[in-house]
Formats: C-alpha cells, sequence, structure tokens
C-alpha cells in the first residue's frame, strides 16, 4: 500500500469521525443559506424551517415536546420569550419555536408577534418589512389582517414591530393592548411573544402576566449567573409563569478526535 | 430563592472544555515571553571568567620579627588592606594604562568608567583553609585573565611590601630604643664610677657587709640590688607587653564592630576538601622549612627534603585544581571568627600579666623597703646598681631584638616568608558563563505558561456564566427545556475564523520579528 492509500485513508478516517462529532447536540452549527432558506426567504438561522433535520432543529423539537408536555391538561395559547440581558438569542429562539410549533400544529394557526419596538429583528430573520404593525394595531387601530403577514400557509403569521414609539411600556399597559391581545387570541391558535429582555426594560414583565407560558433564554459562556438571577426574580416579582430555562449557544470546545463515541448521536 | 450560585464539580472533561476554550490566553504569552526569553537569550552579550587562587600563609614565620615592638596587624587586616589597596583607583588607573584598556574597551568612554567596570567585574571570595579565590567577568576573555593577572600581581607584590615595611619599622624603632638605652646605660656607668671613685674608703666590704646583715640583706647589697634590678625590668617589660595586648585589644573590638564593611564577600565558596587539605600541608610545611632556614643552610638535608615535599604537594594541588567543582555555599565570616579568636586569645593573655604584674609589684616593693632602710651612701650606691642593671639589661634585650629583627629581614629579603602565595595563576576559559542561554530558554517557556495559566484561571474564575445546563436549573429553580448549540451564519464563521486567523498571523510576526532581530543582531556581531 503506497503512502497516497494511506494518506486518503487517515483523511476519510478523520472526516467520518468529525462528520460524527459534528452531529452532536453540543456542536458548533454554521448556518449556511441553502435552497430552502432562498426558497422561504428566511435567515438561514431558522433552522426549524431551513433544515429540520438538522442537530439543531432537533434540540427545538426537544423544547417545543417538553413545553407541550407542561400543558397536557391545560390549555397554551400564549408564550413569551425573553431573556436577561440583549443579544442573547431570544429571536432567533422564538423563530424558531414558532416555526416548529406552525410546522407540528396542521391546521393550526401560530402568530409571531415582535414585541420589543426598540430594537426590533423578527422581521429581518423573515425577510418582512417592519411596519406596519403592533405598534400601527395598539396606537392607529389597524386590523390585525392589515399587519399580520403569513409566511407559511394557513400556518405560521408574523406581527412585525410596527414604527417606533417613545414609551412601548406604556403601549402594552393600555386597555387598547388588551383589545388587540383579545382579537389576535380569537383569530389565531397559539400566540407566541418576542419580548424585550427582562433586566433593561419593563415591557417583557408587562407582557407576561398575559402569557400562559414564559420561557427565559439563557446564552451559554456570556449570561452571568448575577443577571440569571436578576432576570428570574424580575420574572416572578411580575407574575410571569416562568416554565423553563432554554440554553443557547452551547458548544463544546473539545477537539472532536478528543471526544467519546459515546457521545455521538446519529440522526441523520 | 437561594441568591446564591450553585457550586459545580467539574469534571476532567470540564478542564478539556476550559483548556481548548481559553487556549489563546496561555498560547499568547506563552509564544510572546518564549521569544522575549530566545531574543535576550541570543543577543545579550557572552561573559567570560577568569579565576585565580591565592594560598594565604599564616603568621608564624613574622611573629619573632616585631612581636612586642612594632604595631602588629592580623593576617586578615593586612589582606583587608592589601585588598583596599589593590582596587583603589590609582592602582586601577595604572592597571587601565598597562593593557591598554582604554583601546580595548571602546564602549566604555572614560579611564573612571573602565575603572568601576574593573571594580564591579572583580569578585573575591575567601575559602576554607586559607584560600582566596579572585574571579574577573568580562566579554573577553584574554582582557579578563590579563586584568586580573596584573591585580593578583600587584597584590602578591604588595603583600610582600607590607612585610619588608613592617620588619623595616620594627628594626627602625629597636635600634632607636637602643641609642636612648646605651646613652642611659653609659649615663648610668658614669654615675656608678664617679660614685666608686668619690666613697671607696667610705665603703670598706667589711663594714657594709656588717651594716647589711643587721638590717636584712643577706647575701651582699650587690646581689640584692640586682635582684631588684632584674624584677623592675621584668615589671616594666611586662606592663609594656600589657599596654600592647590592651591596645591590640581595642584594635580587635573597633575592627569587629565595623567587620561589615570590609571589601571581603559574605559569600563563602566552599573548596574542595583534597584540594585544602594539600593547600594546608604546603602551608604547614612551608612554615616549618622557614624556621628551618633560620639557623640551618640551604643544603641542609631537611632543608632539601622539605623543599621536594612542597613541589610535590604543590604538583597534586594544580592537577585537582584543574578538575575543580565549583559549589555555592554559605558559611560564616571567617574573618570575623578568626577575630573573635584572637581578641578571647588576648584577653587570656591580658589577665595572666596583670596577675604576674601583681605579683612583681608586691615583691619589688618589699626589696625597695630594704634599700630605703639602709644608710644614705648604701642607698645612693643601691641606686646607682639597680638603674645600671635595668638600663643594661633592657640594652641586652634590645640587642637580642634587632638581631631576631635582622634574621628576619634577610629570611623576607630571600622571599621564604611570604604570605599570600599564587596558588592558581589566572585561568584564560573560551568557553562563556554567561548567558546560560538554556536556562533562560527554559525559564521563558516556563514563565509564559505560568502566566498563560495564571490568565486561564483568572478569566475563568471571574467568568460566572454556564457552559452547560448543569447547575443551570438549581439556579434558577424550573427546568432546563433545552440546550440549543451555537449557530453561526456563513459570514459570522468566517469572522470568527478571520479573528483567528489575525491572531495567529499576529503572533506570526511577532516571532519572526524577534528571530529577525536576532539574526541582525548575530551578524553584525559577526562583522565586528
Amino acid at each position: 500500500m503506497n503512502m497516497k492509500k494511506i494518506f486518503s485513508k487517515v483523511k476519510d478516517f478523520l472526516k467520518k469521525k468529525k462528520d460524527e462529532a459534528s452531529n452532536r447536540h453540543d456542536s458548533l452549527y454554521i448556518a449556511k443559506n441553502n435552497k430552502q432558506a432562498k426558497e422561504l426567504g428566511v435567515d438561514p438561522k431558522i433552522v426549524c424551517l431551513t433544515d429540520h433535520n438538522s442537530h439543531v432543529a432537533e434540540q427545538y423539537r426537544l423544547l417545543r415536546t417538553n413545553i407541550q408536555s407542561q400543558f397536557k391538561d391545560k390549555p397554551l395559547k400564549t408564550i413569551l420569550i425573553t431573556s436577561a440581558l440583549r443579544g442573547e438569542g431570544k429571536t432567533t429562539t422564538s423563530a424558531n419555536v414558532a416555526s416548529l410549533f406552525a410546522r407540528h400544529y396542521e391546521g393550526k394557526r401560530v402568530l409571531l408577534v415582535d414585541c420589543d419596538l426598540r430594537r426590533p429583528a423578527v422581521h429581518s430573520l423573515f425577510g418582512l418589512e417592519h411596519t406596519p404593525g403592533l405598534s400601527e394595531m395598539i396606537r392607529d387601530g389597524l386590523d390585525y389582517k392589515e399587519v399580520v403577514k403569513e409566511k407559511l400557509k394557513d400556518r405560521l403569521y408574523i406581527l412585525p414591530s410596527g414604527k417606533y414609539i417613545e414609551n412601548p411600556g406604556e403601549l402594552f399597559d393600555s386597555s387598547t393592548f388588551l383589545e388587540v391581545l383579545r382579537k389576535l387570541k380569537d383569530n389565531f391558535d397559539l400566540i407566541i411573544f418576542d419580548a424585550p429582555p427582562i433586566i433593561p426594560v419593563s415591557d417583557a414583565g408587562i407582557l407576561a402576566p398575559y402569557s400562559d407560558a414564559t420561557l427565559m433564554v439563557v446564552k451559554a459562556r456570556v449570561t452571568q449567573s448575577s443577571d440569571i438571577i436578576k432576570a428570574r426574580d424580575l420574572l416572578i416579582e411580575f407574575r410571569a409563569k416562568l416554565v423553563g430555562v432554554v440554553l443557547v449557544c452551547v458548544e463544546n470546545y473539545i477537539p472532536f478526535y478528543l471526544q467519546r463515541y459515546s457521545y455521538m448521536y446519529k440522526y441523520v | 430563592m437561594s441568591q446564591i450560585p450553585p457550586s459545580i464539580t467539574l469534571t476532567i472533561r470540564d478542564f478539556l472544555d476550559i483548556a481548548f476554550r481559553r487556549k489563546w490566553f496561555f498560547i499568547v504569552p506563552t509564544v510572546i515571553l518564549s521569544s522575549l526569553a530566545f531574543a535576550y537569550a541570543y543577543t545579550k552579550p557572552a561573559v567570560y571568567k577568569s579565576t585565580a587562587l591565592i594560598v594565604v600563609e599564616e603568621e608564624k614565620i613574622r611573629t619573632p620579627v616585631v612581636a612586642g615592638l612594632a604595631e602588629q596587624n592580623s593576617v586578615l587586616n593586612t589582606l583587608n588592606t592589601l585588598l583596599q589597596k589593590m582596587m583603589s583607583i590609582s592602582e586601577l588607573e595604572k592597571v587601565v594604562d598597562e593593557l591598554y584598556l582604554q583601546k580595548r574597551m571602546p564602549k566604555i568612554e572614560d579611564k573612571e568608567g573602565i575603572v568601576n567596570v574593573i571594580k564591579n567585574s572583580l569578585q573575591i571570595s575567601p575559602k576554607p583553609g586559607g584560600v582566596i579565590e579572585m574571579n574577573y567577568e568580562g566579554p573577553d576573555p584574554l582582557v579578563c585573565k590579563e586584568i586580573l593577572e596584573a591585580l593578583v600581581n600587584r597584590f602578591v607584590n604588595a603583600s610582600l611590601k607590607v612585610e619588608d615595611t613592617q620588619t623595616q619599622r620594627g628594626i627602625e624603632f629597636i635600634k632607636s630604643q637602643i641609642d636612648i638605652y646605651r646613652k642611659r646605660l653609659e649615663d648610668s656607668e658614669k654615675a656608678l664610677a664617679e660614685f666608686k671613685k668619690t666613697n671607696t674608703k667610705d665603703l670598706s666590704l667589711q663594714t657594709t657587709e656588717a651594716i647589711r646583715d643587721t638590717i636584712g640583706f643577706p647575701g651582699g647589697v650587690n646581689i640584692n640590688v640586682s635582684r631588684l634590678a632584674g624584677f623592675e625590668m621584668e615589671l616594666i617589660n611586662l606592663r609594656l607587653q600589657l599596654d600592647q595586648l590592651l591596645k591590640q585589644k581595642e584594635s580587635i573590638e573597633k575592627q569587629l564592630s565595623s567587620e561589615e564593611k570590609v571589601i571581603i564577600s559574605q559569600t563563602v565558596k566552599s573548596a574542595d576538601p583534597v584540594t585544602r587539605e594539600l593547600s594546608n600541608q604546603i602551608v604547614a610545611l612551608q612554615v616549618k622549612l622557614n624556621s628551618l632556614l633560620v639557623d640551618s643552610s640551604p643544603d641542609h638535608p631537611e632543608v632539601l627534603r622539605l623543599e621536594k615535599k612542597i613541589n610535590n604537594i604543590n604538583g597534586m594541588l594544580e592537577k585537582r585544581s584543574a578538575q575543580r567543582v565549583e559549589e555555592e555555599t554559605y558559611a560564616l565570616n571567617p574573618v570575623r571568627i578568626e577575630l573573635q579568636k584572637r581578641l578571647n586569645q588576648i584577653n587570656v593573655e591580658i589577665d595572666a600579666l596583670k596577675t604576674k604584674e601583681k605579683t612583681l609589684s608586691i615583691i619589688t616593693e618589699k626589696f625597695n623597703e630594704k634599700v630605703e632602710r639602709l644608710p644614705d651612701q648604701e642607698k645612693e650606691y643601691a641606686k646607682l646598681m639597680r638603674d645600671y642593671n635595668i638600663n643594661n639589661g633592657i640594652y641586652q634585650n634590645l640587642q637580642n631584638k634587632l638581631e631576631m629583627a635582622q634574621i628576619t629581614q634577610r629570611l623576607e629579603d630571600s622571599e621564604e616568608g611570604i604570605r599570600f602565595k599564587l596558588v592558581d595563576p589566572p585561568t584564560y576559559s573560551k568557553k562563556p558563563i554567561k548567558p546560560k542561554r538554556k536556562r533562560i530558554l527554559v525559564l521563558g517557556i516556563a514563565a509564559g505558561i505560568m502566566v498563560g495559566i495564571g490568565c486561564l484561571i483568572g478569566v475563568e474564575y471571574m467568568d460566572k456564566s454556564f457552559r452547560t445546563e448543569k447547575g443551570l436549573a438549581q439556579l434558577v429553580g424550573v427546568p432546563v427545556l433545552s440546550s440549543i448549540p451555537n449557530m453561526l451564519s456563513e459570514q459570522e464563521d468566517q469572522l470568527r475564523r478571520a479573528k483567528k486567523r489575525l491572531t495567529v498571523i499576529l503572533l506570526g510576526v511577532f516571532v519572526t520579528m524577534t528571530m529577525i532581530f536576532v539574526i541582525i543582531k548575530f551578524v553584525l556581531k559577526i562583522k565586528k
């Protein structure tokens, strides 16, 4: 056997091991702008739409299952997703959770509402305009049909944030918002609120009592324990129904050749 | 709810994860410090060392010369004086001129600078067994050797001069005293003769004998006056000795209190025990030979035998010193120990002399009382006799000492009486002793690793975030519903890779620059 063959065998072996390691639940996922993402016009990070066979999508499925398991005997109509601080992955999580429920609930309508009027991001993930949106609905009294955008036919709907306004907290605390919320609940089977972070602004706290379940997103290696405790205490203070924590951006730094075989997950 | 985050037990896997995640905290300081250590080790100029060994021979030869006469210095005092003289600016300037060091050391601008460099580069370490090691360190092995050679020669020559001066001073002192006592002796002889001439008739032996017997001078007045004179002379000598010892005591006490100022290094390097033993043997034989040469001719068989033996041991010593092992140890300051020993000895001597003085005083007084009871004429005669005897005794004593001093001077002139002997001449080594490149490199890498580990631990200690779901549920009080892997868009992935690449490139540039710097320095050195 010549050297070239030996090298190619070694190379194949390493590639195989690397592929196996990349299927681990804690390995890094590179969201490539694939065909599905292009067709749907969404960000490749919404893996539940673009690459639903990936190990990341599998973790989102696990999240959905865990949420559902807590609501076997009671109705789940609204979910609030927030985090302690900004930039921790709320919007990506909200988009993926909404997509997953939309796929899962056949014949049911899922609405993702961008409640972060300060730094809206949902529309960019789904390739939409952020106006008109929620703020116009509350302030200008627009009908939901005028502002809600359909992303998956009869399944997934997006309500962008709308125009930036001075004090969103006051807007959420108004009777108009309650009226809007009632209308949305009447027309959609599941509403997911992508709320702003709980520590810097109170918007998520105001929205929390209107939600059946609250999820707190924690970014691995970034969110500090003290911030997590503070966010949890604030949510409890605002009478949020905190059902669980979602740890995002988990990454295993140990090289694949050092990882134990027993940790491998083969879903592909 | 509890505000305290739960303590998480870390597994090997967690440690591995930390190590790989924070690898740059470890790699960057290690690479930087290793490169700096490399640059330092290979650009620092080489330092060469020249070593010389000098044997200190004890003061046995010299003692009889000036004992009780001249101001007597101990070996250590002399050593100290010699070293200070050797290191004096005027002497060092002479060395600079002799060796053309201003031309050979162009980096140093003036003579004063070179003198300072010489002062700082010379190390003198006394070793147990009467050996002094002199080391000179510098960038040129030949210059090192030459400078040390010049200094050592000056030291040895100065030691000969000191001896000579001391002996000469002693002889001059004795001669001046001889003149004084000769005059006194002549005066007392004259007075006695005159007295005898005028009182011959009155001093008939029989009458005087009768008187002596009645007042208690059995044995005759001459004998008793002689005895009184003897006692008085002894008393004078004793008091002189006592004064000298007290002076010595004072001087040693003064030296003891200022011992720290002595330029001799406090760090003592232990000599090879075999070398030490051989050196001691040589010193002992040399002393024996010198004592023998005082009253024997150089052709005496015993002298020849001793000389042969000394030569044999010298040969062995040279062989041994070639394979000498340097080993640093710390010992008590031998100078201080020696001084303390000498002080104790002097104290004992002072006590003994004081007791003797007391006894002699009583005896002398008793005899004086007896002389006082003599009639006036006899009293006068006894007094003159006593003066004559005292002066005569001291004069004889001084004559003897002068003779001994002259013998010792002859001994010194024949160079048998030197006290500092060069055993190992300054060495010439082409192998530099500094920089110890391997050690610097190892230390640099170790320091880098330590700093890296320190940074890693520090950063990890301050980071209170969660890497995995372990402990998170316990902290929040609700379950962790899922752990979502890190997702990066292609741009983010590229950015991340670019950052890594940039770090590697910067490190590479740093290492390359360091190497280039080292090579340039090396090339410049070769060109020079």
